[in-house]
């Protein structure tokens, strides 16, 4: 209940933000709604971050598809990746999550070009290869600062799983380990 | 946690098996869940664009050049002058008209029902055709209705919801419109795909045994698809060549490049109903 109170408002923002980044200079038209999945694959419980990924994908696909299905197919298929170096991820934090989702976003939309090129639905392969190059870029420039932003929030709100929390505590414990022993 | 791991691997492979399950949708069905996404978003859509100037837009999109403010406030001497010369030849040519008995510019050359939208979607990830705008259903707009800007045909409404709708440009590959030449009056089938001069084109093609089109000769709409009235400009031939007995396959310019536009003209009226032959009765033995 209290992840879909959560993930209810993040899924209409990423619809807005999608919908508003179109306005924006191309190089910055991120897929902000792979980047907000991902960030939910490494931050909350599996199963929410799934079906907050799922939806997210079903939203990209109704809203900047040529092809109803593939975005959601390549959605999941970075979240699955994900999921496999899920204890990576929660060690690493909200940087990790960031990297993850950059890297996410190279292989759903990857797909994405490939079958769309292939099955001539969408652009031409140059024109698409810049439309994924682009993509990469704008997810490089706004990884960072939302990944950082969906941690306090989900911090703030109480989503974050227990492997998040634990990996967090850990880090906390050991800089306040570190900074012990700078003193002595 | 390996339990749970696993778990969530049959999660991921059913969500999977249902995402499969949305490539055998029809194309048309993501554009009527995008218009129906847009016309509930639609508020807080609103709340993004206040205060942007859309009824200035909206008249542009019409055909009304909106006057610049200081323009209209301190008209200089040349302005006045202009005016002044613009008004005489106005009245001038309406007396020539009631000599001849024509039709006066307002009668033949008014736009046909709309109403003007501002684009609300555009360019969002891969689909960069397809527009959204801020009217649908309750506006009047109906799938399948005609798209103008300035009086130029750029495209058809592809699914329309309550408050919003999205529609199509001319060089969609999945956008049709009945057209035809003006000056050999060949009439013929234009739709959306190809380049000309390295920009999106159409192509028109025609069934005649002759063409005797000429290259930059002007496409208007025949009037006869039900979305368009007969006579709106739609771009010029750029090139055209035969294939086989009866085809012809002619490369068209369109007139307006409808990826920069702001705002459009969509048309309100109902299609056209095409007369169907009445069905035989029933042989009764």
């Amino acid at each position: 209940m209290r992840a879909l109170l959560v993930l209810t408002p993040l899924w209409l923002l990423a619809a807005l933000g999608q919908i508003g980044l179109g306005a924006l200079p191309r190089v910055l038209h991120a897929d902000l709604g792979l980047l907000l999945g991902l960030c939910g694959v490494a931050f909350l419980r599996c199963e929410a971050a799934l079906f907050f990924l799922f939806a997210l994908g079903l939203q990209a696909d109704v809203l900047g598809s040529g092809r109803p299905g593939w975005l959601t197919i390549g959605y999941l298929l970075a979240g699955g990746a994900a999921l496999s170096v899920e204890r990576e991820l929660h060690a690493g934090g909200w940087r990790a999550a960031a990297l993850a989702s950059i890297a996410g976003t190279f292989l759903a939309h990857g797909l994405y070009f490939w079958v769309s090129s292939a099955g001539s639905f969408g652009v031409g392969w140059l024109d698409g290869a810049r439309m994924w190059l682009e993509l990469t870029l704008a997810a490089a420039l706004w990884a960072f600062p939302l990944a950082w932003l969906l941690w306090r929030y989900w911090s703030w709100t109480g989503a974050l799983s227990p492997e998040a929390w634990l990996a967090e505590a850990e880090r906390r414990e050991r800089r306040q380990g570190r900074m012990r022993a700078r003193r002595a | 946690m390996r339990r749970r791991k696993s778990h969530s691997r049959w999660l991921l492979a059913g969500l999977l098996a249902l995402a499969f399950g949305f490539l055998f949708l029809p194309v048309d069905g993501g554009w009527a869940w995008r218009s129906q996404l847009l016309s509930a978003l639609r508020p807080a859509l609103d709340l993004f664009r206040r205060g942007e100037g859309a009824p200035q837009v909206a008249a542009h999109a019409v055909g009304e050049r909106p006057v610049p403010a200081a323009a209209a406030s301190a008209p200089s001497t040349a302005d006045l002058r202009l005016r002044a010369e613009a008004a005489r030849l106005f009245d001038e040519n309406r007396r020539l008209r009631a000599q001849l008995h024509a039709a006066t510019p307002a009668e033949g050359l008014s736009l046909p029902k709309g109403v003007a939208a501002s684009i609300v979607a555009r360019e969002v990830l891969w689909d960069r055709m397809v527009f959204g705008v801020d009217r649908g259903t309750l506006d009047g707009v109906n799938a399948g209705a005609g798209v103008l800007y300035q009086g130029v045909a750029i495209g058809r409404v592809v699914a329309a919801a309550p408050r919003a709708s999205c529609f199509a440009p001319l060089s969609h590959p999945q956008t049709r419109v009945a057209v035809r030449l003006t000056l050999c009056r060949a009439e013929g089938l234009l739709q959306g795909g190809g380049t000309v001069e390295g920009r999106p084109g159409c192509l028109l093609k025609i069934v005649s045994a002759d063409l005797a089109a000429r290259v930059g000769e002007w496409v208007v709409t025949s009037g006869l698809d039900g979305g368009f009235p007969a006579g709106c400009w739609v771009g010029e031939v750029a090139s055209f060549e035969r294939r086989g007995n009866m085809e012809w396959a002619v490369q068209v310019r369109p007139a307006c490049d409808a990826s920069g536009i702001e705002a459009a003209y969509l048309l309100t009226e109902p299609p056209l109903e095409m007369p169907r032959p009445p069905r035989a009765p029933a042989r009764r033995n």
